[in-house]
């Protein structure tokens, strides 16, 4: 279990994946629950939780700006 | 957890400024997990933009004994496994096709450029995110109304027009990004759109 979420985090570490490694990731999905990728993102999302800087403010403003703009 | 649940509180009650607070708190790490999983910086924004409207329009539902940052994870979650599942799947058909035929045959002469021009078209669809992907398909692809397209979308028009618009200038860009690499002719150019519209009109 421990080995395959070390594989996980490897390949979400990458910025391209070969042919392989996207066969292994699209099975992976298909055929488990997932639960050791949930774990990593969950992680993930926590330590970008009040974040400022991810996404360009102006990009954010805007994006704020089209939700509230519905109502 | 204890602020989050005032703040789930005052969504529920329609404040508007517990929303920006929320946003400002979490839209980073919906980004973050979108990017990481999609590996596409334009989906990861439909993503944020996506789960926030979403969080907006069912605020009524929300329980604020639970965690709304959980909520935020999963949904954000679900939609970006989603669209990484239709990507590997779109490529390793891809690449299955490509071993089955060996290297794929392009045109030449007058209709290599043409074949360019499609094949960079053809991607720069595939690669928007699915909302925008079928507000195009309906809008600019089947000649839908604005009206007619949010209708069968379950969308306001505004959404749908939001969509639209970043659809096109992420296409725009693509092709500025990725431009064919042979000499460009005034009349292939033209032919190709031509060709492009009566392709996109028939699909």
């Amino acid at each position: 279990m421990k080995e395959l979420e070390k594989q996980l985090r490897e390949l979400l570490e990458k910025s391209e994946w070969t042919v392989e490694e996207r066969r292994r990731v699209l099975n992976y999905l298909e055929n488990s629950e997932g639960n050791e990728l949930q774990n990593i993102m969950q992680e993930h999302f926590l330590e970008n939780t009040g974040q400022e800087n991810e996404i360009n403010p102006e990009i954010s403003e805007r994006l704020r700006g089209a939700i509230l703009g519905k109502n | 957890m204890h602020n989050n649940s005032k703040l789930a509180e005052r969504i529920r009650n329609d404040d508007v400024n517990a929303f920006t607070e929320l946003y400002r708190k979490y839209h980073a790490a919906v980004y973050a997990n979108a990017l990481k999983l999609t590996r596409n910086a334009q989906v990861a924004e439909d993503i944020v933009q996506e789960v926030f409207i979403t969080l907006w329009e069912k605020r009524q539902e929300i329980d604020p004994k639970k965690d709304i940052s959980g909520w935020l994870f999963v949904i954000s979650y679900n939609k970006s496994i989603n669209i990484l599942k239709r990507k590997l799947r779109e490529t390793c058909a891809h690449e299955k096709i490509k071993n089955i035929s060996g290297t794929v045959e392009v045109p030449h002469g007058k209709n290599e450029l043409l074949y360019y021009r499609l094949s960079n078209l053809v991607k720069a669809i595939e690669e928007l995110s699915p909302q925008k992907r079928k507000v195009f398909e309906l809008c600019k692809m089947r000649g839908k109304t604005y009206e007619e397209a949010a209708r069968e979308l379950h969308l306001s028009k505004y959404t749908v027009k939001e969509y639209l618009a970043g659809a096109m200038v992420f296409i725009k860009d693509y092709l500025k990004k990725h431009p064919v690499q042979q000499g460009v002719f005034l009349w292939i150019a033209t032919a190709s759109n031509l060709l492009f519209h009566f392709i996109l009109i028939s699909w």
